[in-house]
């Protein structure tokens, strides 16, 4: 990996847990990240695996009381000044991390239907943002979100902006959300899951939406989804996430081309597609995945690994992050020389 | 917004007509009448009346008539603010519940919002810092609250004022105020004197409030479009009220039109304990003469007053709420 090349938002080996009275749920377990300005990253993983945790963790928006940044870093590079700085390490409620928010860093969520508060107007929550990083009248502001509206497809912006949200349809609102997101040009969108609660024509066009806009709007964008459909679609780079780790990281092209983790082999396979009239069942991925609370030493994906080897997987560390091909990253023994055990040798 | 008024207004007549004849049903459920107590309360005290005079005194009171002319006789007034007339007092309803009305409605109103007042810092304290000391503090008070009935509070009113403090704790005036003319010291007399009913009254639904404050507060603060607000940029202060105390409260107010039944019922008990001047003791004393006009009407006019105040709570939450507004 080219060490010079910049990057806008990295993240080494973070550790979120949550504090239950069950016990500890290590929710994110050393994810390493790396996004480059105005590219799109695809995390992809099934429920639970820490996606949407890593992505609270870095606008530190998780409670306070019940969960804690246990280890890692997660530095970022500011707009202008170009320096970096460690999100973790700043007070989650502190003017810093306030003035990184929605000016810099913005998110999306997948509730497009409770994502905005029922008892303001649509004008009254986007003005309020950029009335709160930009240093302008309310009317300028005013013109400006009725303008971020018609940016993001909303025709009737006008009428719009006094609207409360209950009078607008899902992919309306999930519009409003991004309109306002992007209302103070950030340089990091984040959007998790920002189509999953639309049928599925909205999503396209929301993809469609989203495409566009990091062009005009030059920014990177972290793609946080259960669905290789949108992945595909839409990122440059993907990072495939299994019970709070990257177990697999690269390109868009060498991980759908050339698939290394028996996971991410797994996710490909049970893609439905469309016009295959073939009587063949997909390949579901056999088991679950593990209970929260429980720690599982080695590869955590073992337990439902189709290529599972004992005594290798089990091992105390597991395998680590192994560079397969340029820039694309495997965490699994099958692929690590180091150790000198290749799946195939045995 | 007017319409929805309009037609809320025009839905409470058919309900007012059905509670009128429920009412008047209910008062003529025990047996008897209003003769035959005084001829009970007159054998008691060693008289004796003979058949013609209780037929005579029946027939001047119309109790001899059919129940359905009676109810007409009744209501056919009320427009006219005819009450009927009361057998006991032999005076019209009117001239004796008008002041005692206004007693109630103030003493309740004011408990309305002491709870109010009390109730939601209280709430937004014990949301924001679930399980610490403060909070369960405030829990425990509360409970201790909810569970002390407010006769029994205000009883112990009584004694600790009386016995401990020494100052006059019933009626509205101290004895050597009550015939004063108008002052000051005289408006502080009554202020002191209405302030322990009000908390008494207050104390059940303050309880009640701050646990519905609380536990609302606590559910909208995980709510998406908070960490939206936070996720702005927004400092917590604003993040908190802007989002989260200002939708707590929707439920308040619908619960507000639930609290005013308990109030008037409530100013009944207490206004009899500390011999404050609602209609509570007249009331009391007209169920048990069966003196049936003054009853119903009492019964009535306190319907009527939780109509209206379900009525306000409603408008109060359409407005402040725009996804009832635009129904």
């Amino acid at each position: 990996m080219n060490e010079n090349e910049k990057y806008l938002l990295k993240i080494n080996n973070l550790k979120t847990y949550f504090y239950t009275l069950d016990g500890i749920v290590r929710a994110v377990d050393g994810v390493s990240l790396t996004l480059k300005p105005g590219k799109t990253m695809g995390l992809v993983g099934e429920s639970g695996c820490g996606k949407s945790v890593t992505a609270h963790s870095i606008l530190r928006l998780l409670p306070l009381k019940t969960s804690q940044i246990k280890e890692g870093e997660i530095l970022f590079r500011r707009r202008n000044d170009k320096e970096v700085i460690d999100l973790v390490k700043i007070n989650p409620q502190g003017k810093l991390i306030r003035s990184i928010r929605g000016k810099e860093i913005a998110i999306i969520f997948q509730e497009p239907m409770t994502s905005l508060s029922p008892v303001y107007t649509v004008g009254n929550q986007i003005i309020e943002a950029i009335l709160l990083h930009r240093q302008i009248e309310p009317q300028e502001a005013r013109e400006h979100a009725i303008q971020m509206l018609k940016s993001v497809g909303l025709g009737m912006a006008e009428s719009m902006i006094d609207e409360y949200p209950h009078r607008l349809s899902g992919g309306q609102r999930q519009r409003v959300m991004i309109a306002m997101a992007l209302s103070c040009n950030p340089s990091l969108l984040i959007a998790d899951e920002p189509t999953t609660a639309l049928d599925v024509t909205i999503q396209a066009q929301i993809i469609e939406l989203l495409k566009s806009l990091q062009k005009q709007f030059q920014m990177a964008v972290l793609m946080i989804t259960h669905n290789l459909g949108v992945i595909a679609e839409i990122a440059d780079e993907i990072a495939v996430m299994y019970l709070g780790r990257i177990v697999e990281s690269g390109s868009l092209k060498q991980v759908f081309e050339n698939p290394l983790h028996p996971y991410t082999i797994g996710l490909l396979k049970s893609v439905p597609i469309i016009g295959n009239q073939t009587k063949k069942r997909l390949a579901p991925i056999p088991g679950s995945v593990p209970d929260p609370l429980s720690v599982i030493e080695g590869c955590a994906f073992r337990l439902r690994c189709p290529v599972y080897k004992q005594k290798e997987c089990a091992g105390q560390e597991g395998a680590a992050m192994v560079e397969v091909e340029p820039e694309h990253y495997v965490r699994c023994l099958l692929y690590d020389r180091d150790e000198g055990v290749r799946g195939n040798e045995n | 917004m007017i319409t929805y008024i309009v037609k809320r207004i025009l839905g409470m007549i058919p309900t007012l007509i059905i509670i009128s004849i429920i009412t008047f049903i209910i008062i003529q459920l025990p047996p008897g009448d209003f003769v035959t107590t005084a001829q009970a309360e007159i054998a008691a005290s060693g008289g004796g009346m003979d058949a013609s005079a209780v037929e005579a005194m029946r027939i001047r009171y119309g109790l001899d008539q059919p129940m359905l002319l009676q109810y007409w006789r009744w209501v056919s007034g009320f427009p006219r603010g005819d009450f009927g007339y009361s057998l006991e007092w032999s005076a019209p309803v009117w001239d004796i519940i008008a002041g005692r009305l206004g007693w109630t409605l103030l003493l309740s109103g004011l408990a309305l919002v002491f709870m109010w007042l009390v109730s939601i810092p209280i709430g937004i304290y014990s949301a924001r810092h679930q399980y610490s000391l403060g909070d369960n503090v405030f829990s425990f008070l509360g409970f201790l609250g909810l569970s002390v009935p407010d006769f029994m509070l205000s009883l112990m009113w009584l004694v600790f004022a009386t016995m401990m403090l020494g100052i006059s704790a019933s009626g509205l005036y101290s004895p050597q105020m009550v015939d004063a003319p108008w002052s000051f010291a005289k408006f502080l007399n009554l202020l002191n004197h209405l302030w322990p009913p009000v908390v008494i009254m207050g104390v059940v639904g303050t309880a009640e409030l701050i646990r519905i404050m609380r536990g609302n507060l606590l559910d909208i603060l995980n709510q998406q479009y908070v960490t939206t607000a936070r996720s702005k940029g927004l400092v917590e202060k604003v993040v908190v009220q802007k989002y989260a105390v200002r939708m707590a409260i929707n439920p308040m107010i619908s619960v507000l039109g639930m609290q005013i039944p308990k109030m008037i019922s409530s100013s009944i008990i207490v206004g009899f304990v500390l011999s404050i001047p609602t209609v509570g003791p007249i009331f009391l004393r007209a169920l048990i003469t069966q003196d049936m006009y003054l009853a119903g009407t009492i019964l009535l006019l306190m319907t009527v007053m939780l109509l209206i105040g379900n009525f306000l709570a409603d408008i109060a939450l359409a407005w402040v709420d725009p996804r009832i507004r635009f129904e």
